[in-house]
C-alpha cells in the first residue's frame, strides 16, 4: 500500500528512493522509499530507536547517506544546500538555541539569516506563545523552548517543516498545546510538514499520511483514513476451538480469548471472511481498528516474521 | 554570506568571546605584571640614576621582549590553545552548531567566519601585549631613572621599538599557526577538552620535539646567527619573509584541514 498514485515528481516534497545508513556493521537505516506530497502532514511512526531520527537528520543534512538518494522540494539537496535551507525548516527533539541569548534576541539572530523574514507573524506568534522576549533562552522552561524553535521556524514561511519528536520531554497539556499551535498553523497555510512521533495519537491528529517504521524500514505508507479502512479486526467465537489460521490472507495478530478470537487483519476483504468461513468461522464480526493497534501489530508482526527466519 | 548574516554572527562572537578575550589579554600582560610589582615594591632593585646608562637600559628593554614573546610561546600557548578550541569546539561539543547549520549558509562559510574571527582575536591580543610590553618597560624605565631621557636615548629607544614591531610580527605569526593547529584539533574532536589536550600535547611536540628544528631554522633566520649559536638580544633583529611566510603556509594548511574535516563531518 503506498501514497504515490498519480503524482508526478514535483508534486512531491519530500522523495527518498532506497535510502539507507550504516553505523559501522550497524543499518540503521534501509531502503527507505518515502514520499511526502506537497501541501500533506506526513507522520513518521516508529518506537524509539526505529530509525525516524536518522532519516531526518540525512534529510536536513546532518547525517550522510550510505546509499540511496534524497530529494527535498524537488532538487537533491546537495546540489543546492543553501537553497534548500531557505525553504526548509528543522526542528529536533534536542531544540538547539543559544542559551545565553534572550527570546527577543534568539528572534534578531535569526532573522539576520532569512531574507523571507515575516515580522509581523514573528510578533503574533510570540504574543500566541506568550513567550517573552526579554528572558533568556536558559531560562525557558522545555515548553517555552519547543514553542521557541517552533517559531523560528514558522517566522521565515518555510515550505517544508521537519519536525522530529518536537513534544518529546513535554507533559500532556504542552504536548497538546504544541500540537494544537502546529495543526493551526499549517492547516491554514498549505505547508508540507514531516512530523515524527513514537506517539501515534499526536500523529493520528495532526497527519494526513502516516508511514510506519520500524527497525530502520518502513512497513507501511498510506493516508489515515485508507489504513483504517484498510485494517480491521475480526472477532468470532470460538465454542472451544480454534480454527486453523494458515493460509487466511491478511493475518497479522491474533488474540485469543476463553471463548473468542480476535484478529487483525490487513487488506481486508470478502476473501478474508471467505477463508475463515471455509475454516468453519460463524457470524464473524468486523470491528473498526485504531491507528494505535494497527501501529502495535505491525511491528510485532514485522519481528515476528524476522525472528521465524 | 551576506552582510546582515555577518553583522549577525560578528555579534553573536562578540557576546560570546568578550570576557575571554579580556582575560587572555590580562593572563598576556601576567610577566609583566609581576615584572611591574616588583620593581615598585622591591627597594633591593632601586637604582644611582647615574649607573643608568642608555646601554643598560636598552638592555633590560631587549630582555623584557624577550621574557614577554618567551612567556607568550610556552605558557601562552596553552591558554592559546584553549581559546582557540572555544572558537569552533565548544559549539561543537553542546551542539548550538547546529542552529548555525540549519540556517542558509555555507559550512565552509561558518568555520572560515570562525577561524578569521578567532585568529584576529588571537593575533591582536599576543602582539599587542608585546607592543605594551616593550613601551611599559621603557616607560618606567624613564620614570624610574631620570638620568635617561627620550632625547638622551633615542636611538636606543627606535632600536628596542623596531625590535618589537618586528617580534611582534614573529610573535603572531608563530600565535596564527598554534591557533591553527589547535582549530583543527578543535574540529576532530567534538570534546572540547579532549581537543585542548591533544592541542596541548601536539604543541609540546611540536615546540620541544618534533618541531624543534623548524623553530631553530625560523630563530636563526630572524636573528641572522648560525642556530648553534646561543640566543641574545637581538632575537628580532630581522624579518625574514621566507620563514614568516612558511608559517603562513603552515597555518593555512591546518585550516584547509579543518575544512576538509569540518564539510565532512557528521552531526549524530
Amino acid at each position: 500500500m503506498n501514497i504515490e498514485k498519480d503524482f508526478n515528481a514535483g508534486d512531491y516534497a519530500i522523495e527518498t528512493v532506497n535510502l539507507g545508513r550504516k553505523f559501522g556493521s550497524f543499518e540503521a537505516v534501509r531502503g527507505v522509499d518515502m514520499k511526502v506530497l506537497r501541501g500533506t502532514v506526513f507522520g513518521l511512526l516508529g518506537v524509539n530507536g526505529a530509525g525516524k531520527s536518522t532519516i531526518i537528520k540525512m534529510l536536513v543534512g546532518h547525517l550522510r547517506p550510505s546509499y540511496g538518494e534524497i530529494r527535498l522540494l524537488g532538487r537533491a539537496p546537495e546540489e543546492d544546500p543553501v537553497g534548500i535551507r531557505r525553504r526548509v525548516a528543522y526542528v529536533s527533539e534536542n531544540r538547539y538555541l543559544y542559551e545565553w541569548m534572550t527570546v527577543g534576541e534568539s528572534l534578531k539572530f535569526t532573522r539576520a539569516f532569512h531574507e523571507n523574514w515575516d515580522d509581523r507573524k514573528a510578533a503574533d506568534l510570540l504574543k500566541r506563545f506568550s513567550l517573552p522576549p526579554e528572558k533568556k533562552v536558559k531560562q525557558l522552561s522545555r515548553g517555552n523552548r519547543a514553542r521557541l524553535c517552533l517559531l523560528l521556524a514558522l517566522s521565515y514561511n518555510p515550505e517544508l517543516i521537519i519536525l522530529d519528536e518536537p513534544t518529546s520531554g513535554l507533559d500532556p497539556i504542552v504536548r497538546r498545546d504544541f500540537i494544537e499551535n502546529i495543526i493551526s498553523e499549517i492547516s491554514d497555510e498549505g505547508k508540507t510538514v514531516l512530523f515524527s512521533s513514537h506517539i501515534v495519537e499526536e500523529i493520528e491528529r495532526v497527519a494526513d499520511n502516516v508511514g510506519i517504521i520500524n527497525d530502520g524500514e518502513i512497513l507501511l505508507t498510506s493516508s489515515i483514513d485508507e489504513i483504517k479502512s484498510s485494517y480491521k479486526r475480526i472477532r468470532y467465537a470460538t465454542n472451544g476451538t480454534r480454527p486453523e489460521l494458515a493460509g487466511v490472507p491478511g493475518v497479522l495478530a491474533v488474540e485469543n480469548g476463553r471463548h473468542e478470537q480476535v484478529l487483525t487483519v490487513q487488506g481486508w476483504g470478502e476473501e478474508t471472511l471467505r477463508a475463515l468461513g471455509g475454516r468453519g468461522v460463524s457470524n464473524p464480526e468486523v470491528l473498526p481498528i485504531s491507528l494505535e493497534d494497527i501501529f502495535v501489530n505491525t511491528v510485532r508482526a514485522e519481528r515476528e516474521r524476522r525472528a521465524n527466519q | 554570506m551576506t552582510g546582515a548574516m555577518l553583522k549577525a554572527m560578528l555579534w553573536k562572537e562578540w557576546r560570546e568571546t568578550r570576557l575571554k578575550w579580556l582575560a587572555f589579554a590580562l593572563a598576556f600582560h601576567i610577566p609583566l605584571a609581576i615584572a611591574g610589582l616588583f620593581l615598585a615594591l622591591q627597594e633591593s632593585v632601586r637604582f644611582d640614576v647615574r649607573v643608568m646608562t642608555d646601554g643598560y637600559a636598552a638592555y633590560v628593554l631587549a630582555g623584557a621582549l624577550v621574557l614577554q614573546s618567551g612567556f607568550l610561546i610556552t605558557a601562552g600557548l596553552f591558554l592559546l590553545s584553549f581559546f582557540a578550541v572555544g572558537s569552533v569546539g565548544a559549539e561543537l561539543d553542546n551542539r548550538s552548531i547546529f542552529f548555525l547549520f540549519d540556517r542558509p549558509v555555507r559550512r565552509w562559510q561558518v568555520l572560515l567566519f570562525k577561524f578569521v574571527v578567532g585568529a584576529v582575536q588571537t593575533t591582536t591580543c599576543v602582539g599587542l601585549s608585546i607592543l605594551t610590553t616593550v613601551t611599559l618597560v621603557y616607560v618606567a624605565l624613564a620614570a624610574m631613572s631620570s638620568g635617561v631621557t627620550l632625547d638622551g636615548s633615542w636611538t636606543g629607544f627606535v632600536n628596542v621599538i623596531s625590535n618589537a614591531m618586528r617580534g611582534t610580527v614573529w610573535t603572531m605569526a608563530i600565535a596564527l599557526m598554534v591557533y591553527s593547529a589547535t582549530f583543527l584539533f578543535s574540529v576532530l574532536f567534538e570534546k572540547w577538552w579532549i581537543a585542548v589536550i591533544a592541542g596541548a600535547v601536539s604543541l609540546v611536540l611540536m615546540f620541544y620535539n618534533l618541531g624543534g628544528k623548524f623553530f631553530e631554522w625560523v630563530i636563526s633566520s630572524a636573528t641572522s646567527k648560525p642556530s648553534s649559536e646561543e640566543l641574545n638580544l637581538e632575537v628580532y633583529g630581522r624579518l625574514d619573509p621566507v620563514p614568516l611566510l612558511v608559517m603562513l603556509v603552515v597555518a593555512t594548511g591546518f585550516y584547509l584541514a579543518s575544512q576538509y574535516v569540518f564539510e565532512r563531518k557528521e552531526m549524530r
